[in-house]
């Protein structure tokens, strides 16, 4: 099964990024195919450089996704909004424009928004 | 042709929600989902006219929600959130006034929904 999701929100503030890890985990353990679109805030969770004292680290559970195999972008315009460069991403990740959402949604069996 | 509505429900210019919405409602139509903008809750409030966003350094949404047509999507305006916030059909910029019967069924005809809140 394709499974895409869209995240709108950043890290630590909201937890959608971390249901998308847990749901997407699973998903490609079992053999799913997953892709991430990364809109507004939530290209936040791209940043390479997050630390997160005695905590779940959003970007290093990023990184777990990649070498799982999930194909994983953010909104090119919305990182511009931010100040976000392709310097600062998670290695694996990249920055892609509304196409790539479309693309998501004309390939995908199930598609997941989570918002606020 | 897939079908997508996008539901935005937030006023503008508080929230980037009604920006955000739009731009996925220009990409989704622009690459030829039959794409439908849904104004419901506080989101009717895009669509009123005589706004001005100079002050704000940003964008009319108005003006721009009213050119999606342009790139074919469908502007749909929920009309129990219009009688709510007590706005008349003459105050808004365009698009379908839809009551909850019509909304659920472009809900239910659609393959995907993205809700901007």
């Amino acid at each position: 099964m394709k499974i895409g999701f869209l995240v709108r929100t950043g890290p630590y503030t909201s937890q959608n990024i971390d249901t998308v890890y847990e749901l997407a985990k699973r998903a490609l353990k079992k053999g799913d195919e997953v892709k991430i679109f990364l809109y507004e805030d939530g290209v936040f969770n791209l940043n390479k450089e997050i630390k997160s004292p005695q905590e779940r680290n959003i970007a290093d559970r990023i990184r777990e996704l990649i070498k799982l195999g999930a194909e994983i972008k953010g909104c090119g315009t919305c990182a511009k909004f931010r100040g976000i460069k392709k310097d600062d991403l998670i290695e694996g990740t990249k920055l892609a424009g509304m196409a790539y959402l479309v693309e998501i949604l004309n390939s995908v069996d199930r598609f997941l928004s989570l918002g606020f | 042709m897939t079908k997508i509505t996008i539901m935005v429900r937030s006023a503008q210019y508080g929230m980037a929600t009604a920006g955000e919405g739009f731009r996925a409602i220009i990409g989704t139509a622009g690459m030829g989902m039959e794409t439908y903008a849904v104004l419901v809750d506080d989101g009717v409030f895009v669509a009123l006219k005589d706004q001005n966003a100079e002050k704000l350094e940003m964008h009319n949404l108005a003006e721009a929600y009213k050119q999606i047509s342009d790139f074919g999507a469908h502007l749909i305006i929920h009309k129990e959130s219009m009688e709510k916030r007590g706005i008349s059909e003459h105050e808004i910029i365009a698009g379908k006034i839809v009551d909850t019967r019509e909304l659920r069924n472009i809900l239910k005809e659609s393959k995907f929904v993205i809700s901007f809140i």
